[in-house]
């Protein structure tokens, strides 16, 4: 009787063992800045870009080299603000590159104990600058949500 | 039938004699020994527990257990300290039957317990898929700092043994399962350890724990 107790007690313990430690996969993570490419004569229609390259400042490696009309720009972390230099190699030798600095302020929210924490962001005013001026290849930028909460919207516009 | 009745009397007798043999009321106080070790070997650890019972009648013991924890642990992502007291209220029943003389123990019992505790995260990594920026740990921000006034509350279910050693020490060994019954969520966080309670996992309310203990018995004669 004792005993037999005893062993049913060390069950519940052995059966309160579960994998906590894993941040199970399709948890919402720190979302990117989602960017959608427009055509600037017809702001409706998307319009892609070819072969741009992208690289943030400071980065030795480029991001990636994007074909398409909308991509995802990781947010740097520690600073409230990210600049990307957006970049198209011509036929020629010759680069037409756009800088871009997107300006935010960042606050964490509590996921769980093996996600940790992800973040949010809330676009400053302005949202963002375009360190280069007339020589490059974008028209216009056009910010499209406030805050940077998921991968779902669309966060700006790059008309081109 | 005369023979009967005369000797009726006399079996009562016998029974009221045995049954006043009566065992003194035992104050058995002590540490737990688990706690002070862990804390000698971990360096982010500290942890006392005072443990007590009183046997009231027959194999019935009111026990308690008192402690306080300090606690800092490198979560997956997150660094964070929990600290505060507990304390435990409860009974154990001895179901070990003890010839003359002897007094060890298999006990089962149950405590209802609380803790009063803070919790403070010290950093944290932000969970990121894309790692084209440098990983930054976070140690200044909106999250991080102290989360006071908390407290948990849960019931235990103890099994356990009591050996006597020498004189009036004894040793014991127990083991607990316990259930989360309430606890403040501290804003931003979780309580990912409770102090009495241990680990709490994520949905999840059941946890355990276990002691060893070192306690010196007085007997008291009322």
């Amino acid at each position: 009787m004792n005993f037999r107790s005893f062993f049913i007690v060390c069950l519940f313990f052995l059966g309160s063992c579960e994998k906590d430690d894993i941040c199970l996969e399709g948890t919402p993570a720190t979302p990117r800045l989602i960017v959608v490419f427009r055509d600037h004569q017809d702001t409706a229609v998307k319009k892609q870009v070819e072969n741009l390259v992208i690289q943030g400042f400071d980065q030795e490696e480029i991001l990636q080299t994007f074909t398409g009309d909308s991509i995802a720009l990781p947010l740097r972390k520690k600073l409230d603000f990210s600049q990307f230099k957006l970049s198209f190699n011509l036929d020629t030798d010759s680069l037409i590159t756009d800088s871009l600095q997107f300006n935010y302020d960042r606050f964490d929210l509590y996921i769980n104990r093996a996600c940790g924490y992800k973040s949010n962001y809330v676009f400053q005013k302005p949202s963002h600058y375009l360190l280069t001026k007339s020589e490059g290849w974008i028209q216009n930028i056009e910010k499209s949500k406030d805050t940077i909460s998921d991968e779902q919207n669309t966060h700006l516009v790059i008309y081109h | 039938m005369g023979n009967a009745q005369e000797s009726e009397p006399r079996l009562e007798s016998i029974d009221t004699i045995q049954k006043r043999e009566k065992k003194p009321y035992t104050l058995r106080f002590g540490i737990d020994l688990i706690k002070p070790v862990t804390a000698q070997f971990e360096e982010d650890y500290f942890g006392l527990e005072l443990v007590g019972d009183l046997r009231l009648y027959g194999d019935f013991y009111i026990a308690a257990e008192i402690g306080n924890e300090k606690r800092t642990e490198q979560s997956e992502l997150i660094n964070f300290t929990t600290a505060g007291s507990y304390i435990k209220l409860g009974f154990d029943y001895n179901m070990f039957k003890n010839w003359k003389g002897m007094n060890n123990a298999i006990h089962l019992g149950l405590r209802l317990c609380n803790s009063f505790h803070t919790q403070t995260v010290n950093s944290y990594e932000t969970y990121n898929l894309n790692h084209y920026w440098p990983t930054e740990i976070t140690q200044n921000g909106f999250q991080t700092g102290e989360r006071e006034s908390l407290n948990a509350r849960w019931a235990e279910v103890v099994v356990g043994i009591k050996v006597k050693l020498i004189n009036n020490f004894y040793m014991g060994f127990s083991l607990r399962m316990n259930r989360l019954l309430s606890n403040t969520q501290p804003n931003g966080f979780d309580n990912l350890y409770i102090p009495g309670f241990n680990r709490k996992t994520d949905e999840n309310i059941w946890g355990a724990g276990f002691n060893y203990t070192l306690t010196y018995a007085i007997p008291i004669r009322l």
